[in-house]
């Protein structure tokens, strides 16, 4: 029986990673962009994903949902990267009284610059789903093995979500 | 939710899913798998340095070392043991000694008093342990304790 892909990967299968940033990469990229709403820093946060999936690859041999694992690891980048994000605002609000949303800026450069501003106004959590659901392309059910949260909770927050973003648009529309 | 909100959703939905998908940029992909290949070349620092094993003279220096701290270490509750076995007047009642002085300042301690504290103490002597019953073994606990505190109360009303 020939090796899965984990158990490739998780032997050091150099070939195997290329296969696997080709069957991901695109929807790792979109579901990164949309949590962060920067193209640039999605494309960082790939590559550190990457990266840490080869250091960590002999954990990947007991991995029965490699989607779901790498979609995880692919959140805590984001969420790790968020921290780092705002301790660096608040230092550069301290020093330059800069009173802009970089995010917010980042994705009003976006295509759909409308709906890309109501996206990166949602509350977290509700931007993750969108983005796992929409761009990772995950079922509920992953998403809620993705975030550690029940099925029923991962549709909730997309309704929830998409609740927002039709009120935000029609806020915008009466303007 | 009314009918129209739903479609409304439904309508974001589509709106969302039609974003165009985000390519990676040129050299991207060649950026990534090649700080994976390095990663994966890289051996781990324990393997590449191999493993150490102590010589005969590092065991040497190890067991010395262990041997000139051990004595510090447990030093100290040997000397508390032996002292425990051997009797040290550390670990005795100071009850008999307040007999004694008592007795010295010319204070007559009630008689069912100093029988609780037992015959030797009632001498003066330092040979009692801290616990009432331990002074008399015959009497309760409560009883000894009860004589052992009135003997108190009258030392400290009369000194």
């Amino acid at each position: 029986m020939p090796p899965t892909l984990a158990e490739s990967l998780a032997d050091g299968d150099a070939d195997a990673f290329a296969a696997l940033y080709d069957r991901l990469a695109a929807r790792l990229l979109g579901a990164a962009r949309t949590m962060i709403g920067s193209a640039p820093d999605a494309e960082d946060v790939v590559h550190d994903l990457f990266v840490d999936l080869a250091r960590g690859r002999h954990r990947l041999a007991a991995v029965a949902d490699l989607e779901a694992y790498v979609f995880t690891m692919l959140r805590h980048a984001v969420g790790r990267r968020h921290r780092r994000a705002v301790t660096g605002r608040r230092v550069l609000v301290e020093v330059a009284h800069d009173r802009g949303r970089p995010d917010h800026a980042a994705a009003s450069a976006l295509p759909d610059d409308e709906l890309a501003a109501a996206v990166a106004d949602l509350p977290p959590e509700q931007r993750e789903v969108v983005a796992l659901k929409i761009d990772g392309g995950l079922t509920f059910a992953e998403i809620g093995r993705v975030m550690g949260t029940s099925l029923d909770t991962a549709a909730s927050r997309y309704r929830y979500a998409l609740t927002k973003l039709r009120q935000t648009l029609s806020r915008k529309e009466e303007r | 939710m009314t009918l129209h909100d739903g479609m409304r959703d439904r309508a974001i939905e589509r709106r969302l899913r039609s974003r165009p998908a985000l390519a990676p940029s040129a050299g991207h992909r060649s950026r990534v798998l090649a700080a994976v290949r390095g990663v994966l070349e890289s051996r781990p620092l324990a393997e590449a340095v191999g493993r150490h094993r102590l010589g005969g003279g590092g065991v040497l220096a190890l067991a010395g070392m262990a041997a000139a701290i051990a004595p510090l270490l447990i030093g100290p509750w040997w000397l508390s043991l032996a002292a425990v076995a051997g009797g040290s007047d550390w670990f005795r009642s100071p009850r008999p000694s307040l007999v004694a002085h008592a007795r010295m300042v010319g204070v007559e301690l009630p008689p069912d008093a100093l029988a609780a504290v037992g015959p030797e103490a009632a001498n003066g002597e330092r040979r009692h342990r801290t616990h009432p019953t331990a002074v008399d073994r015959t009497m309760a606990p409560g009883q000894a304790a009860e004589r052992w505190l009135r003997m108190r109360h009258t030392l400290v009303r009369e000194l």
